[in-house]
């Protein structure tokens, strides 16, 4: 009867540590890829996703960082390609898994499958959008507008202050020719964000363009705004999004509960500054610090993965129990099984930007050269955006990665983020085909 | 005696399990009716399509608002504009209702996706590689009397968050389709379908 029982609680201790060694493979191949990425192998680093089990637990991890490092070479539609098939990940595991979740409660969540912060979730729709209006595709890029809408709408409270992808989202559905749609969107940025600039004289352009005079001096203010009628659109992202850290709380002297957090520190915003055609111009630009949206989007899921992680550790508490009764020998070795295995899950999409700003540059029809300074301090890198031809009334889009930019000066520094991240020029891109 | 029967009992239970189990795991492949009405879920798919083109191009056709009976109108199609959520490649639509109206010989339709292609075969034609009797003549391409054109719309509503099973999701799409006469810019016909749709899925799954 003994034996019956030790083996029982021997298989519980293996279990605890096989699924411990499961979550374990993909994610040391994720990071292999991200450090290939980050040492200046983005091809490299493609191959080693494209190496990760397709039905693995962090698949949407894989499809996450495919399309941000294809985005940052410029290779769009292989971008779009992937943040696509991460849209349909998201939608297929839109339920709960019973035994994923059983698993999670004598483990740790590292058992179930990535889903995704709801801000991660709005970004494939950013990245998305700057695809698509980079392949000149605004009527696609409108589509992934209207799927970011629903995310913003949801989660309102977690995702309002990115301005730089609601301001995407007003620029896309305009840029679909779609300008009452485009006016609402801007309408509830300018309320939530009045004092950026960029947003207002979008807003207020739009609304010149549908003839709307009360929206337009309610937008003005007393501001006098000229109308875009040409413009050169530049999407600058610089720095790394932090990683999630490890927090924990005790709660006896064998016992803790562990949560994902984001580091406290504050975001510095990096200065742009731009040329055109050799003089110095205001920019204007439109910014969000991602990691400001990625701890409200944490902490938006704060009460869930509280009340699970106490949930977890009275079931852990349990188990350890039951076994010490049994064998205190068998006792100590699953209490600290259970122990070891009380991991956060700290996985996130590392290769996304730690800030995305958009630059709007009024000009005239024409051939242009734009220079764009970005960085803070001593830490500054300028991309040269040579032969920008822009046709009347036309809006042409860029962004400072390899594929539009003519060239980089030397870094003085690398661009980073106060985590002491490496250099990052990546930006992140978008999308796809079109189904059916 | 009683151990010879659990064994095959065992191996019984075995085969018949690994059958099921091997039959419930096999790839099928089958044809499908393309008239029937298939929906897996409540997004926009290929019978939506079929019921959006049938009405459209039936409405078309009855209508007395546009004369095809002394000569033939001639239209150009100008897409469908896809204001959905989804990425829907509404070039289909337009293929399906210009290929039943040409099919119904009561309209008549200008290639706009092969302009280039004529004017470039025309290019080489008169640039002296052919000879003059068996050039193209220029000039002599016909003007279109019409602009048809529509948008497809989507209108998406999510059960709001309460405890639940299930998961219900109601999608509404419309489709509008009108043609524009060229000359004096009116809406000359205009007509509409509209598909509504709810569907449910689990929340909790094995």
């Amino acid at each position: 009867m003994d034996i019956k029982i030790h083996a029982r609680t021997r298989n519980w201790a293996l279990i605890v540590c096989l699924l411990f060694l499961q979550a374990c493979a993909s994610t040391s191949t994720i990071q292999t890829a991200r450090m290939q990425y980050y040492s200046g192998q983005p091809d490299r680093a493609l191959e080693t996703l494209d190496g990760v089990n397709p039905d693995s637990k962090n698949r949407l991890l894989v499809q996450f960082d495919k399309g941000t490092i294809a985005f940052s070479e410029g290779r769009y539609r292989e971008s779009s390609r992937a943040l696509l098939q991460a849209s349909e990940t998201i939608k297929q595991l839109d339920f709960i898994s019973v035994s994923e979740q059983s698993t999670a409660l004598v483990t740790n969540d590292w058992a179930t499958t990535y889903r995704g912060e709801y801000s991660e979730r709005l970004w494939v729709h950013s990245l998305q959008m700057m695809n698509f209006l980079l392949l000149n595709e605004p009527e696609s890029a409108a589509v992934e507008a209207r799927q970011a809408i629903k995310l913003l709408d949801t989660h309102t409270k977690a995702l309002r202050k990115d301005w730089f992808t609601r301001a995407l989202v007003a620029l896309s559905l305009e840029e679909a020719n779609q300008l009452d749609s485009a006016h609402i969107e801007y309408n509830k940025l300018h309320q939530d964000a009045d004092h950026v600039e960029g947003v207002a004289r979008l807003a207020w352009n739009n609304a010149k363009r549908l003839g709307r005079k009360q929206a337009m001096k309610k937008i003005a203010s007393g501001r006098d705004f000229n109308t875009i009628d040409s413009s050169i659109v530049v999407f600058v992202d610089t720095g790394r999004i932090p990683t999630k850290l490890v927090g924990s709380i005790p709660i006896d002297t064998d016992q803790f509960i562990a949560f994902p957090i984001y580091p406290e520190y504050p975001a510095i915003s990096k200065e742009i500054n731009v040329s055109l055609n050799g003089e110095a111009i205001p920019s204007a630009p439109i910014t969000t610090n991602l990691i400001s949206v990625a701890r409200s989007s944490l902490s938006e899921r704060g009460n869930k993965i509280a009340l699970k992680s106490v949930v977890r550790a009275g079931v852990k508490n349990s188990i350890a129990k039951e076994a010490r009764k049994e064998d205190t020998l068998l006792g100590m070795f699953v209490t600290a099984a259970l122990y070891i295995s009380e991991l956060p899950d700290t996985r996130s999409w590392e290769t996304l930007p730690g800030q995305l700003s958009m630059l709007v540059i009024p000009v005239k029809p024409g051939t242009h050269t734009l220079s764009v300074e970005v960085g803070s301090g001593s830490s500054r890198r300028t991309v040269m955006l040579d032969d920008i031809n822009v046709q009347p009334g036309q809006r042409v889009f860029r962004t400072l990665n390899k594929a539009t930019a003519a060239a980089t000066s030397p870094e003085t520094t690398p661009v980073t983020v106060p985590a002491a991240a490496p250099a990052s020029t990546n930006a992140a891109a978008a999308l796809a085909a079109s189904a059916n | 005696m009683k151990m010879l029967i659990n064994q095959r009992t065992m191996r019984l239970a075995v085969i018949a399990l690994l059958s099921v189990g091997i039959m419930g795991c096999a790839a099928t492949t089958r044809n499908i009716d393309p008239e029937s009405e298939i929906h897996y879920d409540a997004n926009y798919d290929f019978s939506d399509k079929k019921e959006i083109v049938d009405k459209l191009v039936g409405s078309l056709l009855t209508t007395t608002q546009i004369n095809t009976s002394v000569e033939k109108p001639i239209l150009i199609a100008y897409g469908i504009a896809n204001e959905t959520s989804e990425h829907i490649n509404t070039g289909g639509i337009s293929d399906d209702i210009r290929l039943k109206l040409i099919q119904a010989n009561k309209y008549r339709f200008l290639n706009r996706e092969q302009r280039v292609n004529v004017n470039a075969e025309t290019e080489y034609q008169q640039a002296g590689y052919v000879a003059v009797a068996d050039q193209i003549k220029t000039g002599r391409q016909l003007g279109a009397d019409y602009i048809l054109a529509g948008t497809l719309r989507s209108i998406e509503k999510a059960q709001p968050r309460q405890w639940r099973l299930n998961k219900k999701k109601l999608v509404f799409y419309s489709m509008n389709l009108e043609l524009t006469n060229l000359e004096t810019g009116e809406i000359s016909w205009a007509d509409s379908v509209e598909i509504a749709r709810e569907s449910s899925q689990p929340i909790f799954r094995w």
